[in-house]
């Protein structure tokens, strides 16, 4: 293999790659100095990109969130992304006035309040998986009380299957108390959709109602007591193991009432409330007044995410900005660190120069010479900052909790990145520069001289 | 043929050095013998086309050197002139195989590997063909940069100073090895230098001891 190598014909990149080959560790520290800046660059591409590309994404379809009065960011964040507390709870009755409004084209009711190991749980309608266009990889939709549909992530993450039982904990941290008396039970997983929804466990309206009930007032039939459960914390028990579950041909569960999208509206829920509505308008005029009416006229407020969502950006931009100065200033020492490396090279190699123009070598010949090795070390830089940001940005997706809502991942490649391989042809050109500029001009008889 | 022809050469606004006029016949070989400053790397860096003097014409083989664009005197001086430098100057970054590529490449010639592994085995280094330079011994290193001279095989075959600091057994083999090299190749051979130990192998010799420098 090495005497094959060697039969490779002479040429100007060979050549180059010799020199770099010559002094290698000061060739890798000006590739990985130039690395690290080029992977900062392309961690801060990536996670604008993914994060403005999945905030807009969560929040297509949606031109109001009405929620209790506070932050509009807040209400946004809880309400869209479900990265945040919510601003409180709303009443039915207001809110079920709200949806009948002139202005308001459809409206999805949320109710939420607990979690399944940081598993947000969302009482809804089958309008909102709907609205991410989501579609059932197992089982079915929730049509009782205490029914749950799973996100890919969920049913991944946790392991869990059709058939099987979990209890919720109240509040949207894992640690939080358990609703040990109320089972939910699994009877369907979402394909994966990219969306917020993946990390979401959907079920009706009723039962987060149900939930937070006593007892014996939701399901006099539901017999949870006579199992065998562990419910120091919240645990999952797989079809089998605690209940005998009969999946798959109907939902003779006997677990809760049955429930339609449209149920939770009854009247006999007046006393109820729902945290949040996505809201989306009749026709555009409504978002110039819908939300001015919803905040003077309601104890509730209307926030706009394509508003609340360009401030949040704007806010974010900020520290990006903070950071891609860093980018800059480490891809700065490194156009510094290259000049410097080939500038001291073109001294060692005054003879050598020297030479090649008494072999023949023209002066174009040598320019290129050294400015093909000023492309290589950057190029190399380059290709090894877009692998080494690629890997970071997975890396946070995979550690991080807060990465892993927005589906934060490294396995993408965006349009920005063709610019950063143009970036770093760019910086070995002008640490070439003068250094080849040297090269050309070359005095042979002058520097043989010297010799 | 080599024909120089009222040649000088300003260094400086006051410095000057005069050549004498020179004709070498195609294959012939010239000793060049002087003292340090009496013009001998002037004539040689004029005859290598490196150096363009102020005035006089130098022809290689009817070509009037100087007279040509500097990157067809790049051209013309890659494939017809081969110089041997007193110092080698052999690239450390490459084989020796890619050094003698490289004079292939930097001629515009096409790289023969053939030809190289052939020039290797008359000069006795084939087992070190794939070493670098470092890893060589001056006469390895000197039979090296004598095959880097000829692999191109040239008109015009100079060397400076290739016997300095060589005893007298090694002093003859070099001068032996260029004029081999000369006439494997048809070279003309024109070596200068201060060792009058050499003189006695050739029979055309230019002393340039007797010229001086001139003051303009």
């Amino acid at each position: 293999m090495a005497n094959k190598r060697r039969q490779f014909e002479m040429n100007l990149l060979k050549l180059s790659f010799s020199y770099l080959k010559r002094r290698a560790l000061n060739t890798l520290l000006n590739v990985l100095l130039l690395s690290f800046g080029i992977a900062t660059i392309v961690v801060l591409l990536l996670f604008s990109y993914q994060l403005e590309d999945n905030l807009y994404k969560n929040a297509e379809g949606v031109d109001a969130v009405v929620g209790a009065k506070g932050s509009p960011v807040q209400l946004i964040l809880s309400g869209i992304f479900h990265i945040d507390a919510p601003t409180g709870n709303v009443n039915l009755k207001e809110a079920r006035n709200l949806m009948n409004h002139p202005m308001v084209a459809s409206a999805i009711p949320q109710a939420l309040g607990d979690n399944y190991r940081g598993y947000r749980i969302v009482g809804t309608t089958s309008a909102y998986p709907n609205k991410y266009g989501a579609e059932l990889a197992e089982g079915t939709l929730w049509d009782h009380e205490f029914e749950v549909v799973l996100g890919a992530d969920v049913a991944r993450n946790e392991e869990l299957g059709l058939g099987d039982i979990i209890v919720s904990s109240h509040g949207f941290a894992a640690t939080g108390h358990t609703h040990d008396d109320h089972d939910l039970h699994v009877v369907g997983i979402f394909h994966r959709t990219g969306t917020v929804l993946d990390r979401l466990i959907l079920t009706g309206v009723e039962t987060m109602w149900g939930i937070h009930e006593p007892h014996e007032d939701h399901d006099p039939d539901h017999d949870h007591h006579d199992h065998d459960h562990n419910h120091d914390s919240p645990e999952v028990a797989h079809a089998g193991h605690s209940e005998t579950h009969d999946h798959g041909h109907g939902h003779d569960h006997s677990r809760g009432r049955d429930i339609t999208d449209e149920s939770y509206l009854s009247e006999e829920y007046d006393n109820e409330q729902i945290t949040t509505m996505l809201i989306q308008y009749r026709n555009p005029l409504a978002a110039a007044q819908f939300p001015r009416f919803v905040n003077d006229n309601t104890s509730m407020q209307a926030a706009a995410p394509a508003i609340e969502i360009t401030r949040l950006l704007n806010l974010l931009g900020v520290g990006l900005d903070a950071i891609q100065i860093f980018a800059y200033i480490l891809i700065l020492a490194s156009v510094l660190g290259i000049f410097i490396a080939l500038i001291n090279s073109m001294k060692e190699r005054k003879y050598d120069l020297a030479i090649m123009r008494s072999l023949g070598g023209s002066r174009t010949k040598l320019f290129m010479h050294v400015i093909l090795e000023g492309v290589l070390i950057s190029l190399a830089g380059g290709l090894l900052g877009i692998f080494l940001g690629h890997a970071a940005v997975e890396g946070i997706g995979i550690m991080f909790d807060e990465a892993q809502q927005f589906a934060v991942t490294g396995r993408i490649f965006i349009p920005g990145e063709a610019w950063i391989i143009a970036l770093a042809v760019g910086i070995g050109l002008i640490s070439a520069i003068v250094p080849a500029i040297q090269a050309y001009n070359t005095d042979i008889a002058k520097t043989l001289s010297k010799s | 043929m080599i024909d120089l022809k009222d040649i000088i050469h300003h260094y400086d606004s006051n410095t000057a050095v005069s050549l004498p006029d020179l004709k070498v016949e195609s294959g012939d070989e010239l000793l060049v013998i002087g003292l340090s400053g009496s013009g001998k790397s002037t004539l040689l860096h004029i005859l290598a086309g490196v150096l363009k003097p102020t005035k006089g014409i130098l022809s290689v083989n009817g070509t009037d050197l100087y007279k040509l664009s500097e990157s067809k005197r790049d051209a013309f001086r890659g494939k017809q002139i081969g110089v041997i430098f007193q110092q080698m100057h052999l690239i450390d970054s490459l084989t020796v195989t890619d050094n003698l590529k490289l004079a292939q490449f930097m001629a515009g010639v096409k790289v023969n590997a053939g030809k190289i592994k052939d020039l290797c085995m008359e000069l006795d280094i084939t087992d070190k063909m794939h070493s670098y330079p470092d890893e060589l011994s001056q006469g390895q290193k000197q039979r090296v940069s004598i095959a880097r001279a000829v692999v191109n095989e040239p008109s015009l075959l100079l060397a400076d100073e290739p016997t300095s600091s060589l005893d007298d057994k090694r002093s003859e083999d070099v001068i032996a090895l260029l004029k081999r090299m000369a006439e494997r190749t048809g070279s003309t051979l024109i070596i200068s230098t201060h060792d009058s130990r050499v003189k006695g192998h050739f029979t055309n010799v230019l002393n340039l001891d007797g010229k001086q420098e001139e003051a303009v």
